[in-house]
């Protein structure tokens, strides 16, 4: 407290307030600076960084996708039966973990988003990733064995969700129409899917909210191989006795 | 005498030590530091009209500095985004009365 009969406290406080607000403003003033620099250019900035980060991953894609040929081309050439029988393991493992293109007969299911609002909620008109993962659920559940949506297979490491206004799967950001390829049983497949309660709820959906849902058999379809890396570091296989 | 050394000592130490501002403080530093100066002016004119009162000045100016930052963190905090206006209007208003009056005591206009 400023005790009235001191003098030199009735002295020095009042300069002690003025230094404080000298300190204050200058720290205020170069904290404008910075904040300033820092917000200029800085969306710009970040656009051209995400455009050449994807540039250089699809760049490395298709180098990874040209080793791997590469690879199996030499495979090839190798002529023991153990090599053979090797490499035939490899290609059922190589099928089933989505590493290679397949091909066979399937089924196409596409979905987009309403043309134009017919709901408060522009969610509503959206497809959104719970969609499109009840459509792949269903579709494996119909006993679908390899899946890919708008080119992206469907792994085991495969997340679908949404980020921003966008679909991202593996990672890659998709756009309303989204066409879920799988490849299985044709017949048996599109009973069980037709039966499913996501192609009941998209069927009401489609005339409640103009949301796109069609279902094609276009005989045989092709999907392409897992484009990322499955690399596991932390999950080690158990050794077989 | 006094008043200027301290002004040059906290002028020094921002520059010299340059403390980050968290983020969190960034709205209400510029709010204390209004109410701070409209202190300062206030204090400067009760100084030419002759009521100076140290302890009027230093306790103004803490809790000035002080309210004016709490009331645009309570206004954030409500949903009044805009409050920082209030009180940069009220703050801008009474240094410029102060101004005024310390010009009319420099000036005799």
């Amino acid at each position: 407290m400023i005790s009235r009969q001191s003098l030199s406290a009735r002295a020095i406080a009042p300069a002690l307030v003025v230094g404080l607000l000298a300190f204050l403003l200058t720290v205020d003033l170069r904290a404008q600076d910075t904040a300033a620099k820092l917000s200029e250019g800085r969306r710009a900035q970040l656009a051209a960084i995400v455009a050449d980060r994807q540039r250089v991953t699809a760049g490395l894609e298709s180098r990874l996708a040209q080793l791997r040929a590469q690879l199996a081309a030499i495979a090839a050439r190798g002529g023991s039966v153990t090599l053979q029988e090797l490499q035939s393991a490899t290609e059922r493992i190589d099928a089933a973990s989505g590493t290679t293109d397949v091909t066979g007969s399937g089924l196409v299911v596409r979905l987009s988003d309403a043309s134009s609002d017919q709901s408060s909620n522009p969610a509503d008109s959206k497809i959104q990733d719970v969609d499109i993962q009840a459509v792949v659920n269903a579709l494996w559940a119909a006993g679908a064995e390899a899946i890919a949506v708008n080119g992206q297979r469907v792994v085991s490491t495969t997340a679908i969700r949404n980020a921003g206004g966008a679909v991202l799967v593996n990672f890659r950001v998709l756009t309303s129409p989204y066409v879920v390829s799988a490849i299985g049983d044709v017949p048996a497949m599109r009973t069980s899917f037709d039966a499913s309660a996501i192609a009941r709820r998209f069927r009401s959906w489609q005339q409640i909210y103009g949301l796109g849902f069609s279902i094609e058999q276009p005989g045989d379809i092709q999907l392409p191989a897992f484009g990322g890396i499955l690399h596991f570091r932390y999950a080690h296989v158990v050794q077989a006795r | 005498m006094l008043v200027i050394l301290s002004l040059a000592v906290g002028v020094g130490l921002g520059v010299a030590f340059h403390p980050a501002v968290p983020p969190s403080w960034a709205p209400y530093l510029p709010m204390a530091v209004m109410a701070a100066l409209d202190s300062v002016f206030g204090g400067l004119r009760a100084r030419f009209e002759g009521t100076f009162n140290d302890r009027v000045f230093v306790v103004s100016f803490l809790s000035n500095a002080v309210l004016a930052a709490l009331l645009v963190w309570a206004g954030t905090r409500l949903g009044v985004q805009d409050i920082a206006i209030a009180v940069v209007v009220v703050f801008g208003v009474r240094i410029f009365q102060n101004l005024a009056a310390i010009r009319r005591i420099l000036f005799h206009a």
